[in-house]
């Protein structure tokens, strides 16, 4: 199964140690931690679920045990922000994860 | 005879409430022809379809319907098809910034009998007059004016400007529902005008490249008549070009002083070339706040390709004088200039990085250039090497990316902006007391 798809324009950017998501359709600004702009980039590569789990527990030497829960909740933020569409790898609502701008 | 004006809602969000002056201009300007009624769809949060209820009820034989803002467009198409339902009697008159500059799409468009163009109260008043005579304003039509005539539209040019603004009766504001409540401010209009051409602006079209002025007296008897009626509350000049006139300035700023003692404050938008350090203290002494001031770019080559003579340089001294003297400087930069490089981009980026970082206090605000009708840019955009990817004139809102340049991918306007608005937010995370 893949991952959500990103919508319209979304651009990432890497910017003085802190990442940012802007939905360039909307001008909307958001602050992510780590962790979460690295899902987001997979969502926009088109990867699928198991892909986005290994690759993300890889990157942050993370259980992947662990990875896939945190996947569904950050996939559960990010589409109540718009940033992604369809919402069947979801399973409960993360906290934290994001901050809007 | 009975007059009825209607501001139409703009889209959610858009922000602030900011009282409809233009339609409290013009109610006065009818006020000793007709029984004349406000709607004011966005202080009043009304929908075209409340509007066109209260339409029903009202029974205007002139409905005036104005629309400063493109993105009102969509909302007052709405009222006025479902006031011409209702009321297929009434005469309907459009004016504002898309009716004025593309006249025939709005006869086209809207099911109205009359587009009055720039600026308004002679040319309504004539309209609302001749009615009330009895008489078919299209047998002596006032300039300023369009309608269609059979399958023609007869377009009757530029209107005379009023020459002495001191003339105008005063807004209709007792006649705006609740006034002054839904309302953050008074706002005042002391000038009207710019004289630039600059090719992005369609406002100093609007009104035919000429600046005219109140008296300083008369502006101070307005605000000190709102105190009295209403109370002291915060003021906004809604002017192109406040300090056009460094004089008249510092004339309004001493007529201002005994309001100031009484606690006024007050907002004005201006150019940063007309201004100075010592212009500076004296606004700030009559009660300045906080000032709007559209500085676009921090290249060289393209404030000088826009007209305007200041240096990035001499553009952060004026910011740090207005700072030195408690007035928030309210800074907006453009991009997707046709003449924009990325080099000078990319120096636009560089000096809003560093004025967020060495001056958090000022409220810096970042816009996408946006091809309006009436602007040269919009005219000419293809002597002008632009590429308008969406013209839907009443989605324009400052925020998307809408055109390519000669020198610019959308991808080179896309992250500049999301650089420059990162720098921004950091900046509000580094100082939760500023902007």
């Amino acid at each position: 199964m893949r991952l959500p798809q990103v919508p319209g324009r979304v651009m990432l950017r890497e910017d003085g140690g802190e990442w940012y998501a802007m939905n360039l359709e909307t001008g909307n600004l958001f602050k992510l931690n780590r962790s979460a702009f690295d899902i987001l980039a997979c969502c926009q590569r088109g990867l699928t679920i198991d892909e986005a789990v290994a690759e993300i527990s890889a990157h942050h030497q993370s259980g992947l045990e662990k990875v896939r829960p945190d996947i569904a909740k950050t996939i559960a933020r990010f589409t109540e922000l718009g940033l992604v569409v369809e919402t069947a790898v979801v399973e409960d609502a993360a906290e934290g994860t994001v901050e809007g701008q | 005879m009975k007059v009825l004006l209607a501001f139409p809602p703009h889209p959610v969000p858009y922000p602030g409430r900011v009282e409809p002056l233009g339609v409290e201009y013009l109610a006065a300007a009818v006020s000793d022809r007709a029984e004349v009624g406000i709607f004011d769809g966005h202080g009043g949060r009304l929908s075209p379809a409340d509007i066109v209820a209260g339409a029903g009820r009202f029974a205007p034989d002139v409905l005036g319907v104005s629309t400063p803002h493109n993105s009102q467009v969509p909302a007052a198409l709405e009222l006025i098809r479902g006031v011409r339902r209702i009321l297929p009697a009434t005469t309907i008159v459009w004016g504002g910034n898309w009716p004025t500059f593309a006249p025939e799409r709005a006869l086209a468009d809207a099911p109205v009998d009359f587009v009055v163009r720039h600026e308004g109260e002679s040319t309504f008043r004539h309209i609302v007059g001749a009615l009330a005579a009895g008489r078919d304003p299209r047998r002596d039509p006032p300039p300023g004016l369009a309608f269609r005539d059979g399958g023609r539209v007869v377009n009757t040019g530029a209107p005379e400007l009023v020459a002495d603004l001191d003339s105008l009766p005063l807004p209709a504001r007792p006649l705006v529902p609740g006034y002054p409540a839904p309302y953050t401010s008074y706002s005042i209009i002391a000038s009207r005008g710019c004289p630039f051409r600059c090719p992005n602006c369609s406002t100093s079209e609007m009104w035919l490249h000429r600046r005219r002025q109140r008296s300083a007296a008369a502006v101070a008897a307005e605000i000190q008549g709102l105190f009295a009626a209403y109370g002291q509350r915060p003021v906004g000049f809604v002017d192109d070009l406040f300090t056009g006139k460094r004089r008249w300035v510092v004339e309004l700023c001493a007529a201002l002083l005994p309001l100031r003692a009484a606690g006024l404050t007050w907002h004005c938008n201006t150019r940063l070339d007309y201004l100075d350090a010592g212009l500076i203290a004296e606004m700030a002494r009559a009660g300045c706040s906080s000032m709007f001031l559209g500085m676009e770019s921090a290249s060289i080559g393209v404030l000088r390709q826009l007209g305007k003579h200041y240096t990035p340089a001499g553009a952060r001294a004026i910011f740090a004088a207005c700072l030195e003297h408690g007035i928030e400087p309210n800074v907006s930069f453009m991009i997707g200039l046709p003449f924009e490089t990325r080099a000078d981009l990319e120096e636009t980026v560089n000096f809003v990085v560093a004025l967020c970082r060495d001056l958090p206090r000022v409220r810096v605000g970042v816009r996408h250039l946006t091809p309006l009708f009436g602007t040269r840019l919009h005219r000419e955009s293809a002597a002008f090497g632009l590429n308008i990817l969406d013209d839907d004139q009443s989605r324009l809102d400052l925020l998307v990316s809408r055109v390519t340049t000669r020198h610019l991918s959308r991808r080179d306007i896309d992250e500049a902006y999301m650089r420059m608005r990162i720098a921004i937010g950091r900046k509000h995370a580094l100082d939760p007391g500023g902007a």
